[in-house]
């Protein structure tokens, strides 16, 4: 749900990382930080737990200038991946316009991809939402590693809708700002 | 609980005109720094007072979450929700309170002021700010990116 501001000609929307546990989300936000100037993005911030876990949510601000004469501003969230947080991820999905599923390529993870995106979407049928309303990609992280899936595993097992998808290696920035676009110009496409 | 669902807010300038002056008499009526008016996705409204040095995004997103969570705390002692929250500084203080349209107002004051006077003239001024809320959800949204698909020339300078 953006907000669309006639008054200062601005829209703001929000982006969701969902995922499972340790699969990247909050790597992805810290690259996107890292590497865009001040003037583009504001500050992070974490609400995480000593252990550097996603406690509540990340959150990053974007402003991403005049689009169609609009100034578009992006709010990038992560959700905690942990199974006990659900209420968490289920307070964060409100008023989504967009998400990145960050899927763990590693082959152990598989079930936990697949419980993942099906805990998604319950959440967002608690807000009326489906993956058919909300525009969403998909990112399979962690492809440095050596026991991983393949490219058409994962497309086969959590990519039943053929959704824009990208390899990546969030750690190393490789794949993060492909995902973020794609995630974006699906979200301003929607709003047409 | 409302949901919005896929549809977007449309804030129209007659619309937040009228907001901002709510928030503006607000702030000066009640002698507070700043007030400000989040959807509940986190995204700020509008803000009236003395916002420059305040990082509103990133206000808006913590308070919004914030509210959140109190919700659930809520449900653990029998109540479906808590309408009102207070954070106490040692200067500063925050007064939240919930919209019909479960949007929240934020107002940030000193503690020269007191919490009764802020409740006050909040609770003063929340049928208004109801109403010119749900006015703003009943409005017909406008299509802002006909031409969305030229967005992506211009994402693709971006990042």
């Amino acid at each position: 749900m953006a907000l669309i501001n006639y008054a200062s000609r601005e829209i703001n929307c929000k982006i969701v990382y969902y995922g499972t546990g340790l699969g990247g989300k909050t790597t992805n936000l810290e690259y996107i930080f890292k590497q865009l100037a001040p003037g583009i993005r504001g500050e992070m911030i974490s609400l995480a737990t000593e252990t550097e876990r996603t406690l509540f949510f990340d959150f990053l601000p974007l402003d991403l200038g005049s689009v169609q004469g609009f100034k578009t501003k992006f709010s990038l969230y992560t959700v905690p991946g942990q199974v006990e947080y659900n209420a968490s991820r289920k307070l964060i999905l409100n008023g989504v316009d967009g998400i990145v599923f960050v899927a763990d390529s590693q082959r152990e993870k598989m079930a936990e991809n697949i419980e993942s995106m099906r805990n998604m979407e319950e959440n967002l049928s608690e807000y009326g939402l489906t993956l058919e309303s909300v525009p969403y990609v998909l990112q399979y992280n962690k492809r440095d590693l050596g026991n991983i899936s393949t490219f058409e595993e994962l497309e086969a097992a959590i990519n039943p809708r053929g959704v824009s998808s990208f390899e990546a290696v969030a750690v190393e920035g490789s794949g993060v700002f492909a995902t973020l676009k794609a995630v974006s110009k699906a979200v301003l496409n929607r709003l047409s | 609980m409302l949901h919005r669902g896929t549809g977007n807010l449309v804030l129209t300038e007659e619309g937040i005109r009228a907001i901002n002056n709510s928030l503006g008499n607000l702030v000066m009526d009640s002698g507070a720094k700043a007030a400000l008016l989040l959807d509940k996705s986190g995204q700020l409204i509008a803000a009236q007072g003395e916002t420059n040095a305040l990082d509103t995004m990133s206000l808006s997103a913590l308070i919004t979450g914030s509210f959140g969570s109190n919700k659930a705390i809520a449900n653990l002692v029998g109540e479906t929700e808590f309408r009102r929250m207070f954070q106490q500084g040692q200067s500063s203080s925050i007064y939240m309170a919930q919209l019909v349209t479960h949007d929240l107002i934020a107002v940030i004051f000193s503690n020269a002021i007191t919490v009764g006077k802020i409740k006050f003239r909040v609770d003063q001024m929340l049928d208004t700010l109801n109403q010119q809320m749900q006015a703003m959800y009943n409005s017909t949204p406008e299509a802002p990116f006909r031409a969305a698909p030229s967005a992506g020339p211009k994402l693709s300078d971006l990042f």
